[in-house]
């Protein structure tokens, strides 16, 4: 669950800002502690240094060693120093010597002794140096406690951030995944799919629901437009066999050596050719609308194409036309047999349909690139380079095949069933003639 | 051949309208009734040749009523009609106690013409051997087809097409039922794929000063008999 997703989700993102800008706020706030109480010790440091420099400076020389000792016991954390005018020690243990400092009775912060410390130096009336030190370890201490709350505060925050960063976003990331589930079975085909809407109404089940209004919309208009069709094919269909049936008994009663007998012939074979393309297009909706409930099973490859061989090697014959079948062995796919069969009846059909007499037409089933293909190549006519894509399309019939019977639905059957497996359809030039080959690619989704 | 009587269960009126005019068309004495409960009610009479079975009806479905009544020991032939064409429906269908299946939208000259065959297909003995009609003859043990006594050299799909013929002689057979039967195929095949091979069994049926025996129907398909 944890995987790269999670942190670029919006609610991850804002938790870690979150989380930063806090972490942010308390280094200052603690970063304004230390500052406060550091200048305030300073301060207090600074004002004891100069009372007692005051009061020892102003005492008499022959006072001062007395009032020195007591200073001394007084406060540990003070140290003196008595240097005269020339800078040797009178009295005191201060390590700071009166070169270390100027004698002007201002504060200042040394490094001389084993601490840190402040200090300063100031003449006394007659003549002499006076040197006061402070040890401030205190002010350092404070400091290093401050550093360290801040490290742990901050280590703490960041990880408390990011587990409550990781734990907010897995539920928007896995509505998002699942809607990401949902829209790819919908680009696969699945109409009927809709995103995932919680009851809770956030922003994205606002955004799932307007998805899937849209996606209703378009069903209902897809629907519409394919309903239309077959059910004008459908409603035609009747009236259409009726009429048919009365021409072919009208025909039966005339003698057959009646010219109108002809005309009436021509009519009923007309309205053959509007009934089969009915039912050829009547076909591909149906193909078309079982969707997902093919019966895959495992289909080989060589079987269906020698079943078809075998269907078509009279019509061949009598066309005049060598029909070649190639196969190698224990080439399987899993596909919806009957279909696959339809199918490659369909090409084989179209390709002894095309190819002159004394043409040759091969029907291989083969693996190209390790995919088991089906192909049918002539040495027809062949399809014009430009006219590929538009073969498959529905009544589209190729300005070189115009005298040929058909109703230029044949091809859009196979796209319709390739489709319906996620294989593939292409046309290929046999130069001449043209190779049409099914790549049977083992779909993903199967 | 006194009149057939046939019982047509479909709930839709214009598809039941339509059924019975074409069957009344050719000289059948037609019931229709769109309830499935009291289908199945006047099939369990027995008084019917043949019955046309939808398979989506109110009350009891197509499937039920077919299983039902093969159960009870009626053995009259029925014509499932569906709007589902898949296999495992035809399959299923005809497991159910269906003895044809025919799927909509359906011509109504292709839907009469099977009643008919399923009429004649219940007179016949489909336990025989040996098939005859006129001076032809098919011995279904030995795979062997004869006419006038000479042996026809014919390849295994051209045997089980003149074994279909044959069962059915006198009887016009569509391309589709032709099709079905033989190849077991649902689709529409090219045009003229069956005439072709039809073409090629009549080659090795007739020769000269035999009579004429696979007959064409003009539009309709074609038929074992002698002109």
């Amino acid at each position: 669950m944890l995987n790269s997703g999670i942190w670029r989700t919006t609610t991850f993102r804002l938790t870690a800002l979150f989380g930063a800008v806090f972490a942010g706020g308390i280094i200052l706030l603690l970063e304004l502690v230390y500052l406060q109480t550091a200048q305030y010790l300073t301060a207090r440091v600074d004002r004891t240094l100069q009372t007692e420099a005051s009061v020892l400076a102003r005492s008499r020389p022959e006072t001062i060693l007395p009032l020195f000792r007591r200073e001394v016991a007084r406060d540990p954390l003070n140290t003196l120093g008595l240097f005269s005018a020339t800078g040797e020690r009178v009295a005191g243990d201060t390590r700071l010597t009166p070169s270390d400092l100027t004698p002007d009775g201002k504060p200042r912060e040394t490094t001389a002794g084993p601490g840190p410390a402040r200090a300063l130096a100031e003449r006394t009336s007659w003549g002499e140096i006076l040197i006061v030190e402070r040890d401030t370890r205190q002010l350092t201490e404070l400091r290093r406690i401050i550093r360290s709350a801040l490290l742990w505060s901050g280590a703490i925050i960041v990880t408390l951030g990011l587990v409550a960063g990781v734990l907010l976003s897995a539920r928007p990331l896995r509505r998002i995944r699942a809607m990401r589930a949902a829209s790819e079975a919908i680009s696969a085909g699945d109409f009927g799919t809709r995103l995932p809407v919680e009851s809770g109404g956030d922003e994205l089940d606002e955004l799932a629901t307007i998805a899937n209004r849209m996606m209703d919309e378009a069903e209902r208009s897809m629907a519409q437009a394919r309903t239309v069709g077959e059910g004008v094919a459908h409603e035609l269909r009747t009236p259409l066999t009726r009429l048919r049936a009365r021409l072919d008994h009208a025909c039966q009663d005339l003698d057959p050596n009646d010219p109108r007998r002809r005309l009436l012939e021509a009519c009923v074979s007309e309205t053959d050719a509007v009934l089969a393309r009915f039912r050829a297009l009547l076909r591909i909706a149906a193909v078309e609308a079982r969707g997902r409930r093919v019966g895959i099973e495992e289909v080989s490859l060589g079987a269906t194409v020698d079943q078809i061989a075998e269907l078509y090697a009279p019509l061949a014959a009598e066309r005049e036309i060598t029909l070649e079948v190639e196969k190698a062995a224990g080439l399987t796919v899993r596909a919806d047999g009957e279909l696959l069969l339809e199918a490659t009846s369909n090409l084989l059909d179209n390709a002894l349909k095309f190819t002159p007499a004394g043409g040759r037409v091969r029907l291989t089933a083969t693996s190209v690139g390790g995919i088991p293909t089906i192909e049918v190549a002539d040495n027809g006519p062949g399809i014009a380079e430009a006219e590929r894509a538009l073969v498959t399309k529905r009544f589209y019939r190729s300005q070189a095949s115009a005298h040929i019977e058909g109703h230029g639905l044949g091809l859009s059957l196979v796209a319709a069933v390739a489709d319906l497996h996620g294989f593939e359809l292409l046309f290929d030039d046999a130069r001449p003639g043209v190779i049409v080959r099914i790549l049977c690619r083992r779909s993903a989704s199967s | 051949m006194d009149l057939a009587r046939i019982l047509t269960i479909e709930d839709d009126a214009t598809t039941a309208d339509e059924i019975a005019r074409e069957l009344i068309f050719r000289g059948f004495e037609v019931d229709t009734v769109a309830d499935g409960v009291e289908g199945l009610r006047l099939a369990a009479t027995g008084k019917y040749d043949a019955i046309t079975l939808d398979r989506m009806l109110p009350g009891l479905d197509g499937l039920s009523i077919a299983s039902m009544l093969k159960e009870r020991g009626l053995d009259t032939p029925i014509l499932m009609i569906s709007a589902l064409n898949d296999v495992d429906e035809r399959v299923r269908g005809l497991r159910a106690g269906g003895d044809d299946y025919l799927t909509k939208p359906f011509a109504l000259d292709e839907m009469a013409t099977r009643v008919e065959v399923l009429l004649r297909r219940r007179s016949a003995d489909a336990s025989k051997l040996v098939l005859r009609f006129a001076d032809l003859e098919l011995d279904l043990v030995a795979h062997v087809a004869r006419r006038g006594g000479r042996d026809l050299r014919l390849f295994p799909k051209e045997l089980k097409l003149l074994e279909v013929l044959l069962r059915n002689s006198g009887q016009v057979m569509t391309r589709t039922m032709i099709f079905e039967a033989v190849w077991g195929y649902n689709f529409d095949p090219g045009t003229n794929l069956i005439d072709v091979h039809v073409r090629a069994l009549r080659r090795k049926l007739e020769g000269p000063g035999l009579k004429s025996l696979l007959q064409t129907v003009r539009g309709a398909g074609y038929c074992l008999r002698v002109e």
